[in-house]
Order: structure tokens, then sequence, then C-alpha cells
């Protein structure tokens, strides 16, 4: 491991970041495409995905002096910070139709009805945001972050056991949501 | 996956939502933040906690000294006659000329330019990597001494760069193993005495090898990307930031090789001799020698010094008899400006278009946490579960190995409150020259073990009081303690049949030393349970 490359892979990073604006900002390369990706999956609207973006970065600026870990666990930090920023966001309550909405207006849904995955997108959307924040969150790391059980227990500081149990719960109740429209079914 | 779970995941498959990230936003949220860290009020004593760099004449002295630490440990137990250290009153000899070389940066009105040519010679007939594997495959007493040999010379040449905290950090220049020619590296720089602004880079013909700048607000630093190619990287200077007293101990001829010295266990400068230079100038020749178990100096340093200026012209380091390697002065003069501007910008575009150097560049020695001893240690390496009830503050090395690059040397220094300081060594190569060694101190020399432990370790205490006494103060001295004469040393072997070397500054009962080998758990045992010291 004597190259600063090879280095810069372990928890190093999360050392040098403290101090270092570069390491910091190779930190920051190395999460952002994650982090906004996974915003952009809560709420699927790229604008929206940037504000968060910036916002779960800026908290990671202020709060970084107080983190203590390995970068694996400044991954789940992020994504424990994006959660908490999207479900804030949702949380305001003219948010969600807000954001159907846009979300409509920019798939002219109502003027293309032959766009398929594009009223998916739109069913999907409107069906995620009837369910509880935490089972949009397992939903989206589960199936658009593809991450693993044990992975999303890690990061939302559960048990896989629980997150299964949760996943399924969040699945039945998106199929019941979704199913009326008949686009659950491919 | 159940059957919903795979029904979903195909509904997912068929939606189509552009979540590409957009670069631009990405750069601008990325300059956003570094400006908002930049107004934020440092956080020191957490820069302090995770940015410790000490300063290099005490982590220099320990990474110069921890390859002949260990290897004089070992070879004390198959050599009986050895030269301790004596007298280092001479060594001062040296010190005039080191004070003149200071008056070089800040003597001088205007900008200081200074050209140094450094000359690497590789290694002779066989590295020393291959003469280690050579000495696995069957120990003879001259396979031995060529190993040693080999090992012990100072073929890697010591640079340091001045971090964003005005401390300096070491990195060490080496040429790549596929070089069977020696190599002349130009090491330029300018310093500005009135602002402290310096740029300097080091070299080949056709490879920048190094480069370290200071333009008054950032510090930049040539360093490795993620493809081994060198970029130059820019940092803003820290509040604690401020330019070393003495620039001669970064930029100066002698900077990576006074620095790097353990002068207190150098033996006396063994004479000293004139010579005049092809032009006439007049020269005072001193040579300098290590103090190694077999009793004469096989490594030596010529240092030159210019009798009308008194300043160092030419540092030659030679090994069993060979030179392999010059340090030599080839411009010192005043310029009104420099030619490489303080920001280094002329080198960011080089530098990327370099191919594979013939020589490399890697850091030396710097402390590290536990658990990050346990991720760069190839094999196993181990600390106190639980610390001594002496001590209450340990630093751990981490060290290159200048044999086998893949692995590190590693060393624990505890201090201690009652004067009873500890410093546990171990590392790659030790352990595999240790290995050869085994079975001629087990069958030839039937040496008992000190000690067993139930976790599998054994001590071993060497009965040679000299030895033991001679690499015990090494050890110490080099982690900064003052050793004392009642101090002792162990060897132990882990259950891993890795080796390790113990030294103690001062009498420890045989209750103490069971708990200090009983408690030695492996480094990730140690992270993974959280024990703390």
């Amino acid at each position: 491991m004597d190259s600063a490359s090879e280095r810069l892979k372990n928890s190093d990073l999360i050392v040098q970041a403290r101090t270092s604006y570069n390491a910091f900002a190779l930190l920051y390369r190395r999460h952002y495409d994650a982090i906004f990706k996974y915003c952009a999956h809560r709420l699927f609207d790229r604008h929206l995905a940037e504000d968060m973006t910036s916002q779960v970065f800026l908290k990671v600026v202020e709060k970084f002096h107080s983190f203590e870990g390995s970068e694996r666990q400044f991954r789940n930090w992020l994504y424990i910070i994006a959660t908490n920023v999207v479900n804030q966001h949702l949380r305001k309550s003219a948010r969600q139709k807000v954001s159907l909405k846009i979300l409509e207006e920019q798939s002219n849904i109502k003027n293309s009805p032959s766009e398929d995955c594009t009223v998916k997108l739109v069913i999907l959307k409107r069906a995620m945001l009837t369910l509880r924040p935490r089972y949009q969150t397992i939903i989206t790391l589960r199936f658009f972050e593809n991450m693993k059980l044990t992975e999303i227990a890690e990061v939302l500081g559960s048990s896989p056991g629980t997150i299964r149990s949760q996943l399924a719960r969040a699945l039945a109740k998106l199929r019941k949501k979704m199913l009326p429209s008949g686009r659950y079914e491919r | 996956m159940n059957n919903n779970e795979k029904q979903f995941e195909d509904f997912v498959r068929g939606i189509r939502f552009d979540d590409t990230p957009d670069p631009n936003h990405r750069d601008r949220l990325e300059q956003g933040l570094l400006t908002a860290i930049r107004k934020r009020p440092r956080q020191k004593e957490q820069a302090l906690k995770v940015w410790r760099i000490i300063m290099r004449s005490q982590i220099t002295k320990f990474a110069a000294a921890a390859t002949i630490l260990i290897v004089v440990s070992v070879m004390g137990w198959f050599l009986s006659s050895r030269s301790a250290p004596e007298d280092m009153s001479s060594f001062r000899l040296l010190s005039k000329a080191s004070a003149s070389e200071q008056t070089l940066f800040y003597g001088a009105k205007g900008i200081v330019h200074i050209v140094n040519e450094i000359i690497l010679s590789p290694e002779s007939e066989r590295k020393a990597s291959e003469l280690l594997s050579d000495l696995e495959s069957g120990t003879t007493k001259d396979k031995n001494m060529a190993f040693l040999k080999s090992w012990l010379s100072y073929r890697w040449f010591p640079v340091y760069s001045l971090g964003t905290d005005g401390q300096l950090y070491e990195y060490k220049l080496e040429l790549a193993g596929h070089v069977d020619e020696a190599v002349t590296i130009s090491d330029i720089a300018w310093f500005d005495s009135a602002t402290g602004r310096f740029a300097r880079v080091l070299k080949t013909a056709d490879q920048v090898l190094f480069a370290n700048a200071y333009d008054g607000e950032f510090i930049y630093l040539a360093k490795k990307g993620p493809n081994d190619e060198l970029r130059v990287e820019q940092e803003l200077i820290s509040d604690e930031f401020h330019v070393p007293d003495n620039p001669a101990d970064f930029l100066g001829i002698a900077a990576g090789i006074m620095g790097s010295i353990p002068v207190e266990h150098y033996p006396p400068i063994q004479n000293v001799t004139t010579e005049t230079l092809q032009d006439g100038t007049p020269r005072r020749v001193y040579k300098l020698g290590f103090a190694y178990p077999w009793g004469k100096a096989d490594t030596y340093f010529l240092f030159k010094v210019n009798t009308d200026t008194d300043i160092i012209g030419e540092i030659e380091c030679i090994a069993d008899g060979k030179t392999i390697r010059i340090h030599r002065r080839v411009v010192a003069e005043t310029v009104s400006s420099p030619e490489l501007s303080w920001n280094l910008s002329e080198l960011s575009e080089a530098l990327t278009e370099q191919s594979s150097a013939d020589v490399s560049t890697r850091e030396g020695a710097k402390i590290v946490t536990v658990e990050q001893m346990a991720q760069r240690a190839t094999l196993a390496v181990y600390v106190f579960a639980k610390n001594p009830s002496w001590v209450d503050d340990c630093k751990i090395y981490d060290l290159p190995d200048d044999v086998d690059q893949s692995t590190r040397f590693f060393s624990a220094t505890y201090r201690a409150k009652d004067g009873r300081d500890i410093v546990l060594t171990q590392g790659g190569t030790f352990t595999r020259y240790f290995s050869t060694r085994l079975d001629n101190f087990q069958k030839v020399e039937q040496v008992p073990w000190t000690y067993e432990s139930e976790n599998g370790f054994k001590a071993f205490h060497q009965d040679d009081r000299e030895g033991e006494m001679w690499w015990t103060e090494f050890a110490l001295k080099s982690a900064g303690f003052e050793p004392r004469a009642n101090r002792v040393g162990y060897h132990l072997m882990s259950p891993a049949k890795t080796f390790l070397v113990l030294a103690i500054n001062g009498p420890i009962s045989e209750q103490e030393l069971k708990d200090l080998v009983d408690s030695l758990i492996p480094a990730d045992k140690y992270v993974s349970s959280s024990v703390q010291p």
C-alpha cells in the first residue's frame, strides 16, 4: 500500500479529509454520484435531487469534525443524512403534491399516454409518496441503489431480519396502491 | 428474492428516468463546500488528533533507526563482538558547516536559487530482496552477512515537503527495481527570504519526481494520483503554519541526511582529510560511519566542506566499499525572480504526460492508529490489549520496509509515568529474516525461551548484555526516550510465527513481563473488540 492512491482507498481519506481540502474534495467526489442518485430515486426530480444533495453535503461540512469512522461508515452516514433531508422535504405539506404535479408536467403524461415507461414512473411515484418515509427509503435502497438487505440494515441501523419484514410490508402496500391502475405487472 | 420482489424489480427495470449526475452541479457544489470549509473556524483539537505529524527531527530519526534497530537486535544473537557508541562531541565538527548552510537562505537579499545534483546508484550485484530469498532457501554466514549489508545500505534518498501545518513530511526517493544504471536527479529550488515563499522540484532528464512550493497562501505538492501519475495538489495553509526557521532543514543539501541520521548512535567522525578540487578549491572531508555490530563502518558518509566558505559542497554515501549515493551542490546564487512559479503552474501539465519513472517517490515514516496499522499490515501485528499500568501515552509509527515494499514496519512507543518507557517493533522483513535464524538459534545455540505465554507468545531475553544494551538504547533513543542504564530487551515470537522486539527502559519483574506478553493481541482483534488503551 505504498502509493497515495492506494492509501486513499482506506479510512485514511477520512482522517486526511479533516484537515486537507483536497482529501475532502476527493471524498466528496467519491460519494456525490451515489447520493445524487439516491435523492433522485426518492424524488424522481433531478433539480430537487441536486438541491437535496447540496443540503446533504453542507450538513457533512457542518458535522464532519464529529464523524469518526471508516469510509464505509461514512457512506452509511451520507445515506442517513440524505434520507433525513429527503424525508424532511417530503414532510412539508404541500411538497408532495407540488412534486407530483411537476413530475406530471415534466413527463407530459396526459398528452403522451403511449409513453409507457413514463406512465409507470408517475404511477410509481404517486404510490411511493403515499408510503411511510421508512418504507420509501427501504424500497429505494433495495431496488434503485441495489443494496443488499444487510447493507440497508447497516445504513438504517437495524437488523437484516427487520429490514426483510419491512420490505415485504412496504411492497405489499405499494402493490395495493398500484394494482388498481393495473400497472404493477409489466 | 420472492415473487413479489421479483415482479417489482422487473417493474422498476421498465422505468426510464435520467438519473445521470450533472458534472456542472457536482463541480459547483464542490467549490461551494470548499469555500464553506475555509470559512469555518478550524477544529484545532480534531486536526491535531487526526493529522499528527511530528517534527522531522524525531520521525526521521525513527525512520532511519528502525531498520538498523531491527537488524542489530538480530545480529546480537550470533555476533559476539560489537562496538558501542562512543563520545559524540566530534560530530559537532560538522555543525559549523550546517550553520553556514543556513546562511545561504537568509544571508542573501533577493531570491536564493539552489541547484543540487543527486546521483543514486542501483543495488550492486543482487538486491536485498533477492538476498533475503536466497537466505531463506538455506542459511550460511556469508549469505547472512550479504543480506544484512544490503539491508543496511542507505540507497534511498530522503526528501522533505513542507506541509500546510508548517511541519515537514518525509518521502523517499529510490530507484525503481528495473533500473541497473545510476540515475542523476536535479534538485532545483528557489527561496524568497523576505516572504518565505519557495518552489522546489526534483527531476531526472525527462521525469518530474517531486515538487513542493509555497506561494504565501497555499502549499503545492506533486502527489501520485489514482493512476500513479504525479499531479500538483493545492492546499490552503493552516493557522499553525509558519515557514521553518531554518529552510536548510528541508531545502539544504544536508536536509535529507543530517535530519535523518540518528546522531546519538554514530561513532565519532573517524577522520578528517583535505582535498583540492580541479578549480583549486580546497575542502575538508569528514568521514562519518555507522556503529554496526560487527565493529566497523561498512556504510559511511563523506561530508566534503569547502574550506573557504564552510559550506557543504558534496555528501557521498559509501556502502561496502562502493559509492551508492552522491549529493552535490551545483549552484548557490541570488537571482531576481524564480524560473518556476511559486504555485508550480508550469508543472501541472507536464506531470500528467509522464511515463513510468526510473525513480519512485514514496512516503516515509508516519504515525498511525491501531486500526490503520491493522489495515496496512500484511501479516499479523500485535498490540497490548491493555496498556501497562505504568504508561500513559502510546504512538505507533508506520515505517516503510526497504527490502519488501509490500510490507511495513510498525513500532509502538509507550511513554511511561515512571520512566520505564516501552518500544515494541515488528515487521514483515524482520519476520522473514528472523525465521531464517530460528533453527540456528534453537538447534545450534539451544537457547531456551524465557517465557511461554498461554496466548502463544514466546519471549527470549538476550544473554549478551552488551548487545542488548546497544539495541535497547537505539530503540529507546529513536523513540525519543532517554535510555537508562538498567534498561532491558526481549525478543518475542508470536503465535503466527512473526517476530517482535521489545525494549523496556528499566527493570521489570517477572510478573510484569508475563503480564506484558500475556496482554498481546492481534491489532485487528484490538480494533474489533474496541479495547481502549
